[in-house]
């Protein structure tokens, strides 16, 4: 019997949507969404066009992975909701793998440019602070350079500037609040690498985690970094 | 047929599985696990929308898997899955509303979204006894006070309902003014069952000619009571704001009766776990000569039994079988 080597990525975590089916090492399918509001509400929509652009149905996938975070709380918590109910309709047959969005801008960031001694990943929250990651790059050395990095934390603008400005920074090009600024010098943002979560990043990021380092897949955990923004504290009034 | 039913509305988790007998035409609870989330929110005094939504996702896994074992059922045994998709906490809805896609998704089995209050009427379902139509509904949480007629299982038309806070929610803001533990309600039902209606205490839109409720200003005038009053009673407090709700409950419940002929009166959502208002609706369906329904108290509280039924019932009888409602995203309202 064959065993299918079909792979369903998906990515909900961060502005735009996207779904990408791998059959082996080679691309099959690959849709992006992108809604101002509510975004992440096409994504069972998207997955099931893109079992039906396959021609193939969930029991044929034998393994997914899921960006965990860090980014928008709403989407990390539906993307990983999502993959549980698969797996839990699936009888657990197929693995999972959870991925970090900071990870996947720093491979793509590293294999765009390398000539920093830092490379720092970020994502904009929505009050003015940064989801961060830092690299040491080692020339020529992804795997190497995977050895040298932080662990994810969070940022306010006032700091990256004083720390990091020698830093090449990497954010995806939807980051408006990263290029917009003002508290940050001019040449960091204007110096960033622009990485998209696209078909071929995720192909290579993939191959990358399956064949080189698959410290890289993370437990079903979401990727907060941060409490709610919206505890008040307790009252004593009605 | 097996259904599952999950509900993430608000804080609880729950999943439950239930056997639809196509032949007694009757649903059997197989489980029913409701993972309750009063801890993480007992320090704010309150649900925090957020760590709602977290727990929900830390929980939602192992409550289905729970249910599985309790059940004895394994996951390819599920025919049909019904989610609530509203009202409630959108982060929360979400969290069961994802899982539910995706299972179905994986399992290519029918999803039904469902309303969260009609189901709670739903949960009546399951009693041993016909609900003979046309019913009159009142479904009471932390939420909602909403009065329905219902003319069949799946014929629920509203007649009125609060304008301002849920009688729930009365009686949560009154127990965290008075300083009982969290959650108030049950709290202020077992002061009240020690008091006596010492305090007379307004009755809000008691005679207006319609079916809305008003309970913010009962709310001020508790508080003004107690302001003026630095002596009172407790227990004479909560029995007699509870008598004062009761009061509007059954004068509007009756008319409401008279006027849609009901042969039953279904009492459902969580604040109908409050003994006195239970016992006051079974007194006034004892002295209008109407049978009175309302589930036991742990179906009363959100849990995946009357999303469940609810779902199970669109599907049963609708004639497109209800899965235009596939299509309902979680929102916040229905």
């Amino acid at each position: 019997m064959q065993v299918s080597d079909k792979k369903i990525v998906f990515n909900t975590v961060f502005e735009k949507l996207s779904v990408t089916i791998i059959d082996g090492r080679k691309l099959e399918y690959h849709s992006e969404y992108y809604e101002k509001k509510r975004n992440a509400f096409n994504i069972d929509k998207m997955i099931e066009g893109a079992l039906a652009a396959c021609g193939v149905e969930f029991s044929d996938i034998s393994k997914i992975y899921v960006f965990c975070g860090p980014g928008s709380f709403t989407g990390i918590k539906l993307g990983l909701s999502m993959v549980y109910g698969l797996l839990c309709g699936s009888g657990e047959r197929c693995v999972p793998n959870g991925l970090s969005l900071l990870d996947y801008l720093l491979f793509c960031g590293l294999q765009k440019k390398c000539d920093r001694k830092r490379l720092t990943a970020v994502i904009p929250g929505v009050r003015g602070e940064y989801f961060a990651k830092t690299m040491e790059p080692v020339k020529d050395d992804m795997a190497a350079s995977f050895k040298n990095i932080s662990d994810e934390f969070v940022v306010l603008s006032e700091k990256m500037a004083l720390d990091t400005a020698d830093d090449r920074y990497v954010a995806d090009p939807l980051s408006k609040a990263f290029f917009t600024d003002e508290k940050l010098p001019s040449s960091i943002r204007e110096g960033a690498l622009t990485v998209k979560v696209e078909a071929e990043g995720i192909l290579k990021f993939i191959d990358f985690c399956e064949e080189t380092d698959n410290s890289r897949f993370l437990p079903l955990s979401p990727i907060y970094l941060k409490d709610t923004y919206a505890i008040k504290p307790k009252t004593e009034t009605c | 047929m097996n259904i599952l039913g999950i509900d993430t509305s608000c804080d609880d988790t729950s999943v439950a599985i239930l056997k639809y007998c196509q032949i007694s035409r009757k649903f059997h609870i197989k489980a029913n696990i409701i993972s309750s989330q009063v801890k993480a929110h007992g320090e704010y005094g309150g649900i925090v929308p957020e760590i709602a939504s977290r727990e929900h996702l830390k929980n939602i896994k192992t409550v289905f898997e729970m249910a599985l074992e309790k059940a004895q059922v394994a996951e390819s045994d599920i025919d049909l899955v019904a989610v609530t998709a509203g009202p409630g906490l959108l982060g929360s809805l979400i969290v069961g509303y994802s899982f539910a896609k995706g299972f179905t998704i994986s399992k290519k089995i029918p999803l039904i979204t469902v309303d969260h209050i009609k189901a709670h009427t739903a949960a009546n379902f399951l009693s041993p006894f016909d609900i003979n139509f046309p019913a009159i509904a009142l479904t009471i949480s932390g939420g909602h006070s909403s009065l329905s007629v219902l003319n069949s299982p799946i014929d629920a038309k509203f007649i009125g309902g609060t304008i301002d806070d849920a009688v729930g929610e009365l009686f949560d803001k009154i127990a965290r003014y008075l300083k009982f533990p969290y959650p108030g309600g049950p709290y202020i039902d077992k002061m009240s069952r020690a008091g006596s209606e010492k305090y007379k205490l307004p009755r809000p839109l008691i005679n207006e000619p319609n079916y809305n409720f008003s309970f913010s200003g009962l709310k001020t005038a508790v508080i003004n009571f107690t302001q003026k009053n630095p002596g009172y009673d407790v227990s004479d407090l909560a029995h007699s704001m509870t008598a004062a709700i009761c009061s509007v409950f059954t004068k509007k419940i009756r008319n409401a009766a008279d006027e849609y002929k009901a042969r039953t009166i279904i009492l459902s959502g969580g604040v109908a776990s409050n003994s006195m208002i239970r016992e006051a609706v079974t007194s006034l369906g004892e002295k209008l000569k109407v049978f009175v329904m309302i589930p036991e108290p742990v179906l009363c509280t959100d849990n995946g039994v009357m999303i469940a039924i609810s779902g199970g019932l669109n599907y049963l009888y609708s004639p497109d079988k209800n899965l235009k409602n596939t299509d309902v995203y979680p929102t916040t309202r229905w």
